[in-house]
């Protein structure tokens, strides 16, 4: 057994020296370019210290002003749309559009559009050329004064009225 | 007839006047269409109260007048109230109660109320007042009488409308049945009833002598709304 590829000490002497080899052959070659990301070496992202510098910096005016009011003054037509398609929330409770009061209250509906409330239906007029008290009352005090009686007219309807 | 600046005048020289609404008054509006539209009161009524300064009633004017007749009538009453306030007005509540009573006989008679005269004598002008009850036909007679005594005139009103309801001929013999038996009416209850207030009297008023009940929900116009309804009688018989 021995006789045919010798002894083992003469076995590994020949594994190291054929290693040394290679190692020389190997360190003979140009060396190889260094494994990194190559988006990053493509530039596909600008340079984090040039983003920074640049936002740092105070921009010069540009010739026709604030730049924020002549583009942004309207809302995206986007969120305009979809704000107005899509339907309100439901309101936490009750009929909201008549809390906040959307209607005008029905007392002041039927107040102003009631028949007796149209100005010409019986509209007011002067009560004649006589000079009224305005209560029997005052009428009486007036009358201990002037020694004049009282004149005390009871009617249906309202004399200041045109029709009474 | 308060627009009528003679009317006008007259009540502002002699009186404190004042005026109150005793109930609505129906209001009727119809439209004949092509802009023909008529809007009238139905049923309303006014009554005038002359009263002392302590708002005791001395006499009536039941009813709407025409407007010489109201300022003559009224002139009348200026007059009682002249003669019943004489010397103080101690001895009113019996010349009211008499002045009624003769009142109610004479109209009761169908002869002409008695009226007030205002005479100047001056021999008895310390003694009597100067006013004078008088049966008519004396009145007129009297050849002391004041220039007071009588009613100004009342001129036509400038107003087309004002003179054609002052001339209107229902007017005048409304004005009549007020002076005749409405007024005889009313002397009968304040001779009998003595010292009371316009409130005393309003619903009787306007119930007996007027023939217009305050009280009434349908304001008079009960029957034109309901006498021919067809169904009133199934209606009283579910009730």
């Amino acid at each position: 057994m021995w006789h045919k590829n010798g002894p083992p000490g003469r076995r590994v002497a020949l594994i190291g020296g054929s290693m040394l080899v290679v190692t020389a052959l190997l360190a003979a070659q140009p060396p190889a370019k260094p494994r990194v990301d190559p988006a990053k070496t493509e530039a596909v992202e600008r340079p984090t210290e040039k983003i920074v510098k640049e936002a740092s910096e105070p921009k010069p005016p540009t010739p026709e002003g604030d730049p924020t009011k002549a583009y942004r003054v309207e809302r995206p037509a986007a969120s305009v749309v979809r704000d107005v398609s899509t339907p309100p929330p439901p309101p936490p409770e009750g009929d909201r559009t008549k809390r906040v009061m959307v209607e005008r209250p029905a007392a002041v509906i039927v107040e102003k559009t009631s028949p007796a409330a149209k100005p010409d239906v019986n509209p007011k007029v002067e009560p004649g050329k006589v000079r009224w008290h305005k209560s029997l009352e005052e009428a009486c005090q007036a009358s201990k004064k002037s020694m004049k009686p009282v004149l005390m007219l009871h009617l249906m309807g309202q004399l200041d009225l045109q029709f009474c | 007839m308060f627009s009528s600046d003679d009317v006008a005048q007259f009540i502002n020289s002699y009186f404190e006047p004042v005026w109150e609404s005793v109930r609505p008054v129906p209001i009727i509006r119809i439209d004949f269409g092509n802009g023909n539209v008529v809007t009238r009161t139905l049923h309303g009524n006014i009554a005038t109260y002359v009263c002392g300064a302590d708002g005791v009633v001395l006499d009536v004017l039941p009813g709407i007048y025409a407007p010489q007749q109201y300022v003559d009538s009224l002139n009348q009453l200026r007059l009682l109230h002249a003669w019943t306030a004489w010397r103080g007005g101690k001895d009113r509540d019996a010349k009211l109660t008499e002045y009624h009573k003769r009142q109610e006989k004479a109209l009761h008679d169908k002869k002409p109320a008695e009226r007030f005269v205002h005479i100047m004598d001056m021999r008895k002008l310390q003694i009597e007042s100067p006013i004078k009850l008088l049966a008519s036909t004396d009145s007129t007679k009297s050849e002391m009488k004041m220039p007071e005594s009588d009613a100004p005139k009342v001129r036509d009103s400038a107003n087309d409308a004002a003179r054609e309801i002052a001339r209107w001929p229902i007017l005048a013999e409304d004005t009549l049945i007020n002076e005749t038996i409405r007024r005889e009416q009313i002397h009968a209850k304040l001779a009998t009833i003595g010292k009371v207030v316009p409130k005393d009297i309003e619903k009787w008023l306007y119930r007996e002598v007027l023939h217009a009940d305050l009280e009434d929900p349908y304001l008079g116009l009960g029957k034109t709304l309901f006498a021919d309804y067809p169904f009133a009688a199934e209606d009283a018989r579910v009730r």
